[in-house]
């Protein structure tokens, strides 16, 4: 986080409206997203409640448990999610492209799309991970036997909540974390958190500031909590009405309450529904950045790994990760969250403004050049071209320090000199070193060098112009590093009911 | 005109609204006018039925009585409740265990023991309370039915020792326990030290035989201290307390000064 | 009557109404915030913090579901049931604790009746006895035990307390949160650990003034849980040294309640009783200046737990202080007490002469960080309309700086 973001901050309390922390959009928001509300019982680990789901903003699906308590039932949840996700995750496998990867170079093939789920919240990220973890290892034979999709779907559910602590990954995202990645409100981030609260800031009805409608947000009544976790006094009527279920004298008394039931929940679930909706509309209007596609490539080359684990091999992730695969894991994560602060820097120059306010970066206008210096390096000397700019800050940047350009992938400079300028500003003079391509002498390519009066970005960050590194096939998460430990019955299982 | 059942399930979900409401504002007099006004609409659309079958059961009390010659020691409700289950294929009804008791002791006072053997309290050691929640036979001894500071263990003891050798029993005619019956095994055999084969953990599916043992065992350890509670109390009861209240227990302590109570 | 004199004030404050009574959670809730001489009064009067927050028009947004209730009661129930025989087989396994140990006492009830009071002192006379080695229990079944708050004695109540593990007394806290493959919720544990600290204290004084050695009392806590998505119970032993620190010195800083409360002008109220005809005894404004005239310490994670947060809040964003953006916000304004202020030092460039050295560095920091935000971020202007998402990998290059 940055002195900028605590700008922004500022100016968001003070106006009551919701200020950019970026100029474009740093995630992909799919053609397709499949949205995702679950709700759960207060009280238990992983119950499931109800969930409205589906791809289509006009037709959502509702799913309920009229008991939460009973098994059964909160199997045939499982199973009714897995009947809407699994197609929909299917349906990302119809058409592939081929890319160049490995060591030595090699064709590989990927599907072109990958599935996308937005929940509301972190918690709704939660849920999943706990959704998929209690249902991978159920068996489908024997006395606890569940449908075959219901572990199918665990699987699904738990390599979501996996790929989602990588930076930058599209494949489940929270709403409440990408429109707080993106907005600055004049709240803390804790009651950033209530969805209705935070798109009220962003996107005030007409004739109210951001931060009146914020406050309105906060009435339960009319905007019910975002889920998993209920509004605890909404819990009371669903508690008569699960105590009027269970005293139901047959099965179409109880048909009525759950139809009841049902109502009460499709009350909770669809003004978050529509909330849903409106964030992804709020976003898609945000250019997208520039490295945006090259991170879903990423997405959708780690899905078709997975589609083809579990086709070839398809054991469930072990209940806790090896010693080995976890340090392999957090390797990976670490770099992912360097690429990802990187690129979003690259293609966003108010992120880069965050590195600007540090000294790892600068901003100058092209004042003095020579496009066809050469350096003596024995006998044919080094073609150096040399660049002098003006910036308003004094450089922090150390003489001999490299840089990298923001706006011209590739161009690299060495920083030769610094000094103040005559009249006002300061003077970096950069020798570049890096993005002339393959020529050793002048002239340069067209358009290679900077321009006088050009303003360009320059900093340390790192340049990851190349794809994110990928596990190779057969690395597929958390196949490494020794098999998983296969499901072992446990006498719980039958216990998990409640008595 | 009558509303249509979907507008008496509108309203009756406005009404649950209005009554969400009024308990965030916390008015309870306007919660208790909504909550009468959502009862009559729901009452009138058929829902939160409570049309009793009642009268389909056998009597609570034989169940009951079933429950605890089998298991031999006072018991908790849940316990009689998922022995019968287990044991005689159907659950008690919880909730009319409850008012068993009090029904036992109303019956007692009127009849006397024309009717025994009665569904009875079992009591505290020292002050000879009825012990929350625990039912026992009016048949047994006092020295059974009174409790110690070891009484709920010695009786967890008995229960288990004797649900395994119903199960021995159930076996060795040939016949299969059922699924719940062998649930409440497995759950047993967790709670007594020595009752699994191996020391690898858990045993799935526990020996009864090996089970009943093992609860017998421990019990062994605590015999000598549990039965001289027993013995002495029972002595002290007898001399102390009428025959109902040795059945049913002392009347409860009295307050004389009010305190302010926990929440 | 030996009343203390302070208990005089904060009765008055309260009026006619008992006091709420005092849990060890609501004791926990003042360690989160400790500044916060509010809570401290309105603790130790006893006031109905709900209620208040309703009067003063801005109720609580939260409350504990009926699910979560009865799930809690399950689980403890499960885990006594049978004559304590989970229980007693996690400490026997988990603990050693030889198989010869299994007396209990229930103090659940007392000769039949429910009374805190009897029930307290039965407490009493059993540790007593247990001190001095008179008796042998292994568990005690929801004891309750006194503890002085800020002049008023609160009767605890732990689910249980086990005596002969290691020869000393723990706490036992059952607790239906779901340990899931080794892992529980931290913020609950810590809870949990805050409660038990709570107990620990009131035991180790209760013992104290029966004449044994308050060691007797562990500084370790049992937690127990159920077990991944089951209902099987699991142990674990929580040392609880710096919550019993920090909890202590807070219940002695409470007895300060006093001097806070003495502070209040006279005619200050916070009587929320009702008349005869169920109208309020004294108006929403009178309860308004009461609770205006204590001094209040917001922070956005107040929200979390206490009732009144929502009405401090509305306060703190009046006076638009920084906590109101969350800690980090306010880190980054050292020294300025307000969002207006920290804004009125960044757009007016040679305002802040006043300012001391220290001061002037963060108020630079903040303009160089304003011109950077200022300069950087996209023109205002009408939102562009819905785009559908990109799928090109050649979409254009990342634009320059500037």
């Amino acid at each position: 986080m940055s002195l900028l973001t605590t700008v922004a901050a500022l100016r968001a309390a003070e106006t009551g409206t919701a200020q950019p922390l970026t100029t474009v959009r740093h995630a992909h928001i799919d053609d397709h997203p499949v949205v995702l509300i679950p709700l759960t019982l207060a009280g238990e680990a992983c119950a499931p409640l109800a969930a409205m789901v589906g791809t289509d903003r006009d037709r959502p699906v509702l799913l309920t448990v009229p008991q939460p308590r009973d098994r059964t039932l909160r199997f045939r949840f499982a199973e009714e999610l897995a009947d809407i996700l699994l197609p929909l995750i299917d349906g990302c496998r119809t058409e592939s492209e081929t890319y160049e990867a490995g060591r030595p170079k090699e064709e590989r093939t990927r599907w072109t799309r990958a599935p996308q789920i937005l929940v509301p919240n972190p918690g709704g990220i939660e849920f999943i991970r706990l959704l998929g973890r209690s249902t991978r290892l159920r068996r489908t034979d024997g006395p606890h036997a569940v449908a075959p999709t219901v572990p199918l779907l665990g699987n699904w559910l738990t390599w979501f909540a996996d790929r989602t602590d990588f930076p930058g990954s599209g494949l489940l995202l929270a709403m409440t974390r990408l429109l707080t990645d993106h907005w600055a409100t004049g709240w803390s981030p804790g009651e950033n958190a209530h969805l209705p609260s935070l798109l009220a800031w962003i996107d005030p009805p007409p004739g109210r500031t951001g931060a009146e409608a914020a406050l309105l947000a906060e009435d339960p009544a009319e905007h019910p909590p975002a889920g998993p976790t209920t509004d605890p006094v909404f819990d009371r009527t669903l508690h008569e009405l699960t105590a009027a279920r269970d005293a139901a004298p047959d099965d179409r008394a109880r048909a009525a309450v759950d139809r009841t039931i049902a109502d009460e929940l499709r009350s909770q679930l669809a003004p978050t529904w529509e909330l849903m909706w409106r964030g992804i509309d709020l976003l898609r209007a945000l250019p997208p950045a520039a490295r945006v596609p090259g991170r879903r490539a990423v997405d959708r080359t780690v899905f078709t790994h997975y589609t083809t684990y579990l086709e070839e091999d398809g054991r469930p992730r072990a209940r806790r990760d090896h010693a080995a695969s976890a340090a392999r894991r957090l390797a990976q994560l670490e770099d992912a969250v360097a690429r990802y602060e990187s690129e979003r820097a690259f293609d966003d120059p108010l992120v880069m403004a965050r590195y600007e306010l540090t000294g790892e970066a600068f901003t100058g206008t092209v004042v003095d050049r020579d496009p066809d210096r050469m350096v003596e390096n024995g006998r044919a000397g080094l073609f150096r071209p040399a660049l002098t700019v003006r910036v308003d800050t004094r450089p922090l940047l150390a003489v001999g320090t490299t840089v990298r350009c923001a706006g011209r992938d590739g161009l690299k400079a060495e920083i030769l000199d610094r000094r103040e300028a005559a009249g006002a500003g300061w003077e970096i003079d950069l020798q570049l070193t890096g993005g002339l391509g393959r020529v050793r002498k002048p002239p340069a390519p067209e358009g290679v060098i900077p321009d006088l009066g050009e303003e360009l970005c320059w900093t340390t960050l790192g340049g990851y112009m190349t794809p994110a590194p990928l596990p190779a096939e057969e690395d597929t998460p958390w196949t490494h590093g020794g098999p998983p430990q296969p499901y072992e019955p446990t006498p719980d299982d039958a216990e998990e009911s409640w008595e | 005109m009558t509303p249509s059942p979907e507008e008496q399930r509108a309203r009756a979900a406005e009404l649950r609204a209005a009554l969400r409401e009024a308990i965030r504002d916390r008015d309870r007099a306007l919660a208790a006018r909504v909550r009468r006004r959502l009862r009559a609409v729901e009452t009138a659309a058929g829902e939160g039925s409570d049309r009793s079958d009642a009268g389909r059961r056998p009597p609570a009390r034989d169940q009951v009585r079933r429950a605890l010659v089998l298991l031999g020691a006072p018991a908790a409700p849940k316990l009689l409740s998922t022995v019968h289950r287990a044991f005689f294929d159907e659950p008690i009804v919880p909730s009319r265990i409850a008012s068993l008791r009090r029904d036992e002791e109303r019956s007692f006072a009127a009849r006397g023991a024309a009717r025994a053997p009665y569904v009875c309290a079992a009591l505290t050691h020292d002050r000879f309370a009825p012990v929350r929640g625990l039912l026992a036979l009016s048949d047994w001894p006092l020295e059974r039915r009174i409790l110690g500071p070891l009484g709920p263990r010695v009786d967890h003891l008995t229960h288990v020792r004797n649900l395994a050798l119903r199960v021995r029993d159930i076996r060795a005619a040939g016949g299969t326990e059922s699924p719940a019956a062998a649930d409440l095994l497995r759950r047993f055999a967790l709670t007594v030290p020595g009752s699994h084969r191996t020391d690898d953990g858990p045993d799935p599916a526990p020996d009864p035989d090996l089970l009943a043992r093992a609860a017998e065992a421990e019990a062994r350890l605590h015999a000598a201290v549990d039965d001289r509670h027993r013995h002495t109390a029972a002595a002290r009861a007898r001399a102390q307390l009428p025959l109902d209240r040795q059945l049913f227990g002392a009347a409860p302590l009295q307050v004389i000064r009010p305190v302010t109570d926990l929440s | 009557m030996s009343t203390h004199p302070s208990e005089d004030r904060l009765a008055t404050l309260r009026g006619p109404l008992a006091p709420e009574p005092c849990t060890a959670r609501g004791i926990t809730a003042l360690t989160a915030n400790p500044g916060c001489s509010r809570r401290a009064v309105l603790d130790a009067a006893g006031i109905d913090k709900a209620t208040l927050a309703a009067r003063l028009g801005r109720p609580a947004r939260f409350g504990q579901s009926p699910f979560a209730l009865a799930r809690g009661r399950a689980f403890e129930a499960l885990v006594k049931a049978n004559g304590y025989a989970e229980l007693i087989a996690l400490v026997r396994e988990k603990l050693g604790v030889p198989v010869e140990e299994a007396a209990v006492a229930d103090l659940n009830e007392v000769g039949g009746s429910a009374s805190p009071a009897l029930r307290a002192r039965e407490t009493g006379h059993l540790l007593d006895r247990l001190a001095a080695g008179a008796e042998e229990r292994l568990l005690l079944d929801h004891p309750v035990v006194p503890l002085e708050v800020a002049g008023r004695t609160a009767l605890l109540e732990p689910d249980a307390v086990t005596h002969r593990v290691d020869g000393r007394f723990h706490v036992v806290e059952i607790k239906s949160f779901a340990v899931i493959d080794g892992r529980a919720d931290p913020a609950k544990t810590a809870e949990a650990a805050k409660q038990a600290a709570v107990y620990v204290i009131a035991l180790r004084r209760l013992l104290e003034s029966l004449g044994h050695d308050p060691a007797l009392v562990a500084t370790e806590f049992l937690l127990v849980c159920p077990e991944d998505f089951s209902q099987r119970p699991v142990l674990a032993r929580i040392d609880v040294r710096q919550e019993i620190e920090a909890i202590g010195f807070q219940l002695s800083r409470l007895r300060r309640a006093d001097d806070l409360a003495r502070a209040l002008p006279a005619d200050a109220t916070l009587d929320l009783s009702l008349r005869s005809d169920g109208t309020p005894a004294r108006t929403d404004a009178e309860l308004a200046a009461g609770v205006g005239a204590l001094e209040s310490h917001y922070t956005p994670d107040c929200m979390g737990y206490c009732d009144l947060a929502r009405h401090c809040r509305a306060e703190a964003v009046e006076q638009a202080r920084p906590e109101c953006l969350g800690g980090r916000v306010r880190d980054d304004l050292p020294g300025i007490d307000s969002t207006r202020t920290a804004l009125r030092l960044i757009d007016t460039p040679g305002d802040g002469e006043t300012l001391d050295p220290g001061h002037a560095e963060v108020v630079e920091r903040l303009r160089a960080a304003a011109r950077l935000y200022d300069s950087r971020r996209r023109p205002p202007g009408p939102r562009l309309p819905t785009a559908s998402s990109e799928t090109s990998p050649d979409a254009p290059a990342g634009r320059s700086a500037g």
